[in-house]
């Protein structure tokens, strides 16, 4: 018996067609999310710095006034504020949220683009949180331990930010030495 | 007889396609995969861009990771009578011998790794005998990356109000008060450090004389938390 092939070749074509877009398509996605990543993972890089730096930082506080900073949580150990006003834009020379903080054009590789003072990007941090934990007090030194939680992020324009996830760290301070 | 239906009984009486069919196919075809291999073509590039982009994100951590962590902080300097963009490193002077020991293993450890972060190329992590915040890299694809970090000494004169512990006075604990003058004569206990890294996506060209260069920048404070 003879089959009948009529329209089959209009199938094949839209067949064919169809296969090709997807495959395009594909390629078009997945180059368009390596940009996309690179552009992310800067971001990510540069929100990290800053968290990291606002733990530096607030270790130099705990590290400079160890006794003072126990004082705060001798009555109250639920307390975890201590340090809520330790926010970079805050901070005279620390600050980069606003759009003064910032140069443009900001270039090191060239004379007069980097002025003092000026930032190449927008982005603030912050702690979260400073919990006492506990204090090591049969040693010769008294240690004091505590847990600090910090943001930062990093602004992308037109009302974006990238934020980074709560960075947390333990640490133990001398209460008479600060280190 | 129409025209349509001698043309239907043509078609179905033929033994052969045309040299015009065949033509006509390859030609459609051609239209078909061009994009295709345009995009292949594209995507080898995009490799490329890839690679020399992960090479110079990787030295923009490097740079930013071990003057943060490693490098200790009296040893990165500012050099503020000439004013320039980048930073140097040098270990500064002292009397005590215990502590002169100390500093140079410091210098050892800063001559290693200055130019592995910053890159050896051209000798431009040198300035004469100092090592500066500066370098250029030759990937192992030809591409050329330009590094540099510069640093800013936050509170020079130790009087700003930085300290913020909630329920103290500010004004009782600025730098002043709690520590004495660095090697830079200043009570500076933050440094502000920016680090930028510039690429030029076409190989050989260096990216400062490439108008289309990619540039990226990092942005940390570190602080004097070493003792």
């Amino acid at each position: 018996m003879k089959k009948n092939k009529k329209g089959l070749a209009i199938v094949v074509v839209m067949a064919f067609a169809f296969g090709i877009a997807i495959i395009m398509f594909a390629m078009v996605q997945s180059s368009s999310n390596l940009t996309a990543q690179t552009k992310r993972t800067i971001y990510q890089m540069q929100a990290s710095y800053l968290a990291q730096s606002c733990i530096q930082f607030a270790k130099l506080h705990i590290f400079l006034l160890p006794k003072e900073m126990y004082n705060y949580y001798k009555d109250d150990r639920s307390k975890t504020d201590s340090l809520e006003n330790c926010q970079s834009s805050l901070l005279p020379g620390i600050g980069m949220k606003n759009d003064n903080d910032i140069s443009k054009d900001y270039d090191l590789f060239e004379n007069d683009k980097a002025p003092e003072g000026k930032f190449p990007f927008k982005g603030e941090f912050h702690v979260d949180e400073l919990k006492y934990l506990l204090s090591n007090d049969n040693m010769k030194m008294v240690q004091d331990n505590y847990h600090i939680r910090v943001f930062a992020e990093v602004d992308l324009g037109k009302g974006k930010t990238f934020k980074t996830d709560p960075v947390e760290e333990d640490f133990i301070v001398s209460r008479f030495s600060g280190r | 007889m129409c025209y349509a239906k001698v043309m239907m009984v043509k078609i179905k009486n033929r033994k052969a396609i045309t040299f015009t069919e065949i033509m006509m196919a390859t030609v459609m075809l051609v239209v078909l995969l061009l994009p295709v291999f345009n995009f292949l073509t594209k995507s080898m590039k995009d490799t490329e861009k890839i690679h020399v982009e992960c090479v110079a994100l990787t030295h923009a951590r490097q740079i930013m990771d071990t003057m943060m962590y490693q490098i200790p902080f009296r040893d990165i300097r500012v050099d503020q009578v000439s004013n320039k963009n980048y930073c140097y490193f040098e270990t500064p002077p002292t009397s005590d011998t215990k502590l002169q020991e100390q500093l140079n293993r410091e210098k050892t450890f800063l001559n290693t790794i200055i130019p592995e972060i910053f890159g050896k190329e051209n000798d431009q992590y040198k300035e004469g005998n100092k090592l500066i915040g500066n370098g250029l890299i030759k990937t192992d694809k030809g591409f050329l990356i330009r590094t540099r970090a510069k640093v800013e000494e936050i509170d020079r004169n130790g009087e700003e109000k930085l300290l913020l512990i909630k329920g103290m006075k500010p004004d009782d604990f600025i730098f002043k008060n709690l520590t004495s003058r660095n090697a830079d004569n200043n009570y500076s206990l933050v440094k502000k450090i920016v680090v930028q890294v510039k690429w030029s996506l076409i190989k050989g060209k260096d990216p400062n004389e490439d108008k289309k260069a990619k540039t990226m920048f990092l942005v940390g404070f570190k602080s004097d938390i070493e003792g």
